[in-house]
């Protein structure tokens, strides 16, 4: 073996082979949260609400964490894939599919399709809209977002089969989706999204990424492929927000405009930023933060509760733009780098 | 006999009106090292941005060790082996130093290479240039003169066959600039490198390439080894314009 000289010659410094607790980490929030329902601290609904926040940050962490692309209309994918979800379960309810699975499998399964065809989606206006940087790729993703609303706007109502008017549709009334069911779909919706965070971050391709994020041009210079790279970050960012989306929209019993409304796109992007750009550990942190956030100011400050979270996020932003994974991993604890831990 | 490792044939490439590059051809032979000079704008980093994929020239064809490779794009040239520095230097600064090497490692000549053998190789190339003590560092904490030297790091760590420097020495002090070439030097023997270098820093130039090319507003006007390059009167014009002075230089080369 040519390379057989390098190995063992070199010892790289211990950090890196000590046991990064990621892992850990993420496979605890995923015990956790059962137990926090078991024990009945937060009620079901919560929970699934809180799941969704933290998955929300990890998808979108994927194509604005690792290849730092700043996506404003990345609910255009909750859009498509809610769409889906709801027209899928109409058209295939004759199976009984969702009774069929029972424990929330169904509903995982019919997620997934309804998350493809928003990572076909991805993957049909990446080429075109990965061409463009910083901004005018910001621009782009806010211009794709209200192109899918209005062609949802002018075909839904043709197709509509709760027979609504307009571009709202709503489950059949009998269909009875309990919400233990859902809490299974989304929480196996969200650990994988989480692992898929995980395991993209330890691989070359997650390296790749990053180095497009650090510099596309030296990524480029150096060998990575940048425009394919992209794309399948692009695509599996929105198949995961379209995973998580259409199970919240079975959450909330149908889909209309308000799925495409770009306040779900600026949810994602604060709590991805409060939380640490690029880090597995800090969509989960954000995530659960955002969600504590507008949970508490909704109850204790009715009315003022958005003014009040945006001068919370300004300060956040202006005094620590690299989020609570950035504030972290500046300290060591005993000659451990914090950043080692969270990384 | 060494064969050619690179031939650029009748290159052109415009940037609207400007020719930036006017139907240049070079020829590059396997373990040669080769400087490219020209006054500011005379299109070197230009032609550079050509044979690595960067720029899709409008005219005339590139060949790598006899295969085509014009208008590819840089990260498959990557990977049949041309590497080029920047000559504003571009560290991944959110990245570790070893970090910045490894994506080098991984993403350049070798296929199937695991995180483990990159890390190795990198931290090869880092000792090398003489950053091994800052390998945990972020990029972002080095000097000009360390980011250079990570800039060749990384680009060594590809497995160039032929690297392409582009500036690797320019704001180094006499000092940096002297270990610098050493380490340069080192790497071709090691390596087994074909080094195109395009410089500012004259003597360096001067010293190390066995055979200099000289462009000017985009056109090659001189071609041959250094001491026959400063005695070419189109030379002298472009770069020293003043006749007295450019005979100043010569004597004292």
């Amino acid at each position: 073996m040519e390379e057989g000289d390098f190995s063992m010659t070199y010892k790289i410094n211990l950090s890196y082979h000590l046991k990064r607790p990621t892992l850990l980490f993420i496979i605890l929030t995923i015990i956790i949260v059962p137990i926090l329902k078991l024990l009945n601290i937060f009620t079901t609904d919560t929970l699934i609400i809180m799941m969704s926040f933290i998955g929300y940050a990890a998808a979108l962490n994927i194509i604005m964490g690792f290849t730092g692309y700043v996506d404003f209309g990345h609910t255009v994918f909750i859009g498509i894939s809610g769409y889906t979800y709801v027209l899928l379960i109409w058209y295939l309810e004759p199976f009984n599919i969702l009774q069929h699975f029972g424990s929330g499998i169904g509903a995982l399964i019919l997620a997934i399709l309804a998350g493809l065809v928003s990572a076909v989606v991805a993957v049909l206006v990446g080429y075109p809209v990965l061409k463009l940087r910083g901004a005018y790729f910001a621009i782009a993703t806010l211009g794709l977002d209200f192109a899918a609303l209005y062609i949802v706007k002018s075909t839904v109502p043709a197709l509509n089969p709760s027979q609504f008017m307009a571009a709202e549709i709503v489950l059949r009334r009998d269909l009875i989706v309990p919400k233990s069911m859902i809490f299974n779909a989304v929480l196996i919706a969200v650990s994988l999204t989480l692992l898929a965070n995980y395991i993209i971050s330890k691989s070359r391709f997650g390296i790749g990424l990053v180095a497009i994020r650090e510099d596309e041009d030296a990524a480029e210079d150096i060998g990575v492929p940048t425009t394919k790279y992209k794309i399948i970050a692009y695509s599996l960012s929105a198949f995961f927000t379209g995973l998580i989306g259409s199970l919240m929209i079975l959450n909330s019993g149908g889909v209309n405009e308000g799925a495409f409304h770009i306040s779900h796109s600026i949810d994602m992007i604060v709590m991805l930023v409060i939380g640490g750009l690029g880090s597995v550990f800090g969509s989960i942190l954000g995530g659960y933060i955002y969600y504590w956030l507008y949970d508490t100011l909704l109850v204790k400050f009715p009315g003022i509760n958005l003014i009040i979270l945006g001068i919370i996020v300004i300060i956040i932003v202006l005094f620590a733009p690299e989020g609570i994974t950035g504030i972290i991993s500046k300290y060591k604890i005993k000659n451990i780098k914090l950043r080692d831990l969270i990384d | 006999m060494s064969s050619e490792i690179l031939v650029v044939d009748g290159v052109t490439k415009r940037f609207g009106g400007l020719t930036a590059v006017d139907n240049v051809s070079i020829t590059v032979r396997e373990g040669e090292f080769v400087g490219l000079i020209g006054p500011n704008g005379a299109g070197k980093t230009t032609l550079f941005n050509c044979i690595t994929g960067y720029y899709k020239p409008e005219e005339g064809r590139i060949f790598f060790k006899g295969r085509e490779i014009t208008g590819k794009p840089p990260h498959l040239t990557t990977k049949y082996g041309i590497v080029k520095t920047h000559q504003i230097v571009k560290p991944f600064k959110n990245m570790t130093v070893l970090e910045n090497a490894m994506v080098g490692a991984l993403f350049g000549k070798r296929k199937g290479i695991s995180t483990g053998e990159a890390r190795e190789i990198s931290y090869k190339m880092l000792e090398i240039v003489g950053l091994q003590e800052k390998a945990e560092e972020y990029a972002s904490a080095l000097n000009l003169h360390e980011t250079k030297m990570l800039e060749l790091a990384r680009a060594l760590s590809a497995e160039p066959e032929l690297l392409l420097l582009d500036e690797a020495l320019a704001g180094l002090n006499p000092k940096e600039t002297i270990d610098a070439l050493e380490i340069i030097k080192k790497v071709k023997e090691e390596f087994k490198l074909t080094i195109i270098m395009v410089e500012h820093v004259m003597h360096a130039v001067m010293n190390i390439a066995e055979r200099i090319i000289v462009l000017h507003y985009g056109k090659k006007i001189a071609e041959g080894t250094p001491q026959e390059i400063v005695k070419t009167p189109e030379v002298i014009t472009a770069y020293l314009g003043e006749p007295e002075l450019a005979l100043k230089f010569v004597k004292r080369l």
